[in-house]
């Protein structure tokens, strides 16, 4: 059931997210480093961050600190690797994949790349709001507006 | 209780354990495998020692996760029969911030014939989820494919760096339900999801989807399958998506139940004139203030009209107190989104004599947003209404003209569904592609577990009178099949024990088979014994009798079945 992974391979995803996010980065080569049928092309290309997305929310009070519990700013930073994480986990790879055809029946693998994420958004009042996203552009528009009352 | 096992897998190397965590008697259902994806020391295998937490026994932070990732499977797997087991590679990483988790289906099939007694897939040329294929195909549609036995048909992650409840009852308090948000997220991998990129309209490889086969657009009558996979089809699907409330699923098994989970009272308002713009349209409705109600507030629209200071630049911004009171006194105030809190905006034209708010949106889109925000001394309803109307509204108060309305909720159309009874699905304009279509509306009311938003509220119950995610697996080909012989069943299962009463539908909505599956559930899991779990099912079904739920013959089955179970 289980296959290992090439050690080259998730260095390669490593190498490619160099510049984004420690949770992102870890993220993604998580899901390099998972069995299936995610391709090494895909992996090692990485997801692009958007920028227009991180300055939507970088700023925004939308994020629980752990170590104080308390309702605070998400960095820049912290936007960054928000977007290339639900970049990482929602885009398919690039080109239609190859259908396998056996006696009729087809089979097609879509990847590792979940189709749907969930996210957080902290409010003022401490409460929490979670959201199911397809998208770093829904993800963005939605902790945007965030919070609610003052926009 | 669904048969239900652990599978350990370190990142690279499966180690093999295999851990029944739950025992109970065997029942129908569908066996659903947690490959433990992590390596030792992380996620499921945290070692931090945790206090047991809402019946989850688990006493590490790995295991408590685990447990409760189990058991959201084991919700979805009592409910869905397969004689072919589902398995779900399951992850805790460190994701992003505000990143809480991911899933969905690793492979789809079409064109799959079934092995003997089995269906088979009902569309042709039709894409179906994994599990669901070999559910109908009656095998590994893998392993027909060459593939290894065991590979996963859904893949998720979770965030190790969110502070999730794990608790399995449900009272999460202000945390986030881990066991409500995987509950979720597996729904999307067995089913509950299209693979139209709604941007473009096209189709995965040009082949319409389970899905699409029951997602109707009711201004055209045309379901989504039946559009041409072409670029002028395209075309069409990515116009359709954009179609507020009126795009719905169709599916015989939803609509049936829809009446019994979602309640009457659709939040709209009512523009009576001009005749230039009347007309209802929905509304984002405020987390502050009373509720909207029927027969609502009705009266004269008039601006709401401020300095343009430090507080907002804008004369219609509602951020500074009005300075025409005398206008807005009695009447319906119409203030734009932007700059201040919605509260300090209700509450300006609340002091100034408004009886109710309209704040229209500062950006385009449909349907509106709601409104957030907490102020005990707001005392007047207020709505968000779209940028459109708030501007025909202006152009018409500009021009002199007297613009009346009522906002408040109709009572004769029920939350989230069409006037036609259909149960609507999320569409927005502008479209978020994935995540449109493949949601139940969230206007719905009762919430429901596959609407985008995920509301604190839900329960953990996918059934009517509670929900209506399962009736939409049941639409698109999960049909009940107690023994596992790919035929689907004519009379009721209790655990194994196949009964002689049919299935039928009951007065809450749910099958006389859900209802079934739910006593055994909950008497398996509290019993100590044989005798206690047969005494729960009495005391379940004499309550059900009683309620007039079900039959005295009914009951009589499912004690009859009780008392064989083992």
């Amino acid at each position: 059931m289980q296959q290992s992974v090439p050690r080259s391979l998730a260095a390669r995803a490593r190498r490619a997210l160099g510049t984004l996010g420690f949770g992102a980065a870890l993220a993604l080569v998580a899901l390099v480093m998972a069995p299936g049928p995610v391709s090494a092309q895909d992996a090692a290309s990485g997801p692009r961050v958007r920028e227009d997305l991180v300055a939507k929310i970088a700023g925004k009070r939308i994020h629980k600190d752990r170590a104080t519990g308390q309702v605070r700013a998400i960095t820049v930073e912290e936007a960054r690797d928000l977007i290339a994480t639900i970049t990482a986990l929602t885009s398919r790879p690039a080109g239609e994949p190859a259908a396998a055809v056996t006696g009729g029946a087809e089979m097609m693998a879509i990847g590792d790349h979940a189709d749907h994420v969930v996210i957080s958004r902290y409010n003022p009042d401490g409460s929490v709001s979670v959201r199911c996203v397809a998208s770093a552009d829904e993800a963005a528009d939605f902790l945007a507006e965030e919070p609610l009352e003052v926009m | 209780m669904p048969r239900l096992r652990a599978h350990h897998l370190g990142a690279a190397v499966l180690a093999g354990a295999v851990t029944l965590l739950f025992t109970a008697p065997a029942s129908a259902g569908a066996r659903i495998h947690i490959i433990n994806n992590n390596a030792p020391g992380i996620g499921f295998n945290d070692p931090t020692p945790a206090a047991p937490v809402g019946g989850n026994p688990g006493t590490t932070k790995g295991e408590q996760r685990l447990i409760a990732f189990q058991y959201a499977a084991s919700l979805w797997g009592l409910m869905l029969d397969s004689n072919v087991d589902i398995y779900v590679r399951a992850q805790f990483v460190p994701l992003g911030a505000n990143v809480l988790g991911s899933a969905g289906a690793t492979f789809i099939y079409r064109n799959f014939t079934g092995e003997p007694g089995f269906p088979g897939a009902e569309y042709p040329a039709t894409w179906y989820h994994s599990a669901l294929a070999d559910k109908r195909a009656g095998t590994d549609m893998r392993q027909v494919f060459g593939g290894p036995a065991g590979d996963p048909d859904i893949n998720a992650n979770f965030s190790s760096n969110f502070d999730f409840y794990l608790g399995l009852d449900g009272n999460h308090g202000a945390q986030v339900d881990l066991v409500t948000v995987v509950l979720h997220e597996l729904g999307h991998g067995l089913g509950f999801a299209n693979f139209v990129n709604e941007v473009t309209g096209s189709n995965q490889s040009g082949g319409t989807d389970i899905y699409s086969q029951f997602t109707l657009d009711t201004t055209t009558g045309t379901r989504w399958a039946e559009i041409v996979p072409d670029a002028s089809g395209n075309a069409l699907r990515a116009a359709s998506a954009l179609r507020v409330d009126k795009i719905v699923w169709n599916g015989a098994t939803v609509t049936a139940a829809v009446p019994h989970v979602l309640s009457f009272g659709r939040p709209e308002i009512n523009v009576y004139s001009p005749a230039a713009i009347a007309g209802s349209a929905r509304v984002g409705t405020a987390s502050f203030g009373p509720a909207l109600g029927s027969p609502g507030v009705s009266g004269d629209v008039v601006m709401g009209l401020d300095p343009a200071d430090a507080s907002g630049p804008s004369t219609t911004d509602a951020c500074s107190p009005l300075t025409n009171a005398a206008a807005v006194a009695g009447r319906i105030a119409l203030v734009d989104r932007g700059t201040c809190a919605f509260v300090i905006k209700v509450k300006n034209a609340q002091d100034a004599g408004a009886i109710a708010v309209l704040v229209a949106d500062n950006v385009a889109g449909d349907p509106p947003a709601g409104l957030g925000g907490t102020d005990p001394t707001i005392t007047i309803p207020s709505v968000r209404i779209a940028q459109a109307l708030g501007a025909a509204m202006k152009a018409q108060l500009a021009a002199a003209e007297t613009v009346a309305a009522n906002i408040g909720i109709d009572l004769t159309q029920l939350a989230g569904a069409d006037p036609s009874g259909f149960a609507q699905l999320y569409a927005t304009n502008p479209v978020q592609s994935g995540s449109s279509i493949s949601h139940y509306d969230n206007i719905a009311f009762r919430n429901l577990l596959m609407e985008p938003a995920i509301n604190s509220d839900l329960t953990h119950e996918l059934i009517p009178p509670y929900d209506l995610s399962l009736a939409l697996m049941r639409d698109i080909g999960w049909f009940v099949d107690g023994n596992l012989d790919g035929t689907p069943d004519e009379t009721f299962t209790f655990g194994t024990c196949t009964t002689n009463q049919p299935n039928t539908t009951l007065s809450n909505g749910a099958t006389l088979d859900d209802m079934a599956r739910v006593w055994y559930r909950d008497c398996a899991a509290g019993a100590r014994n044989h005798g206690a779990f047969v005494s729960c099912v009495a005391h379940a079904t004499n309550a059900a009798v009683a309620s007039g739920l079900i039959t005295g013959a009914q009951k009589g089955a499912v004690q009859r079945c009780a008392a064989r179970t083992r």
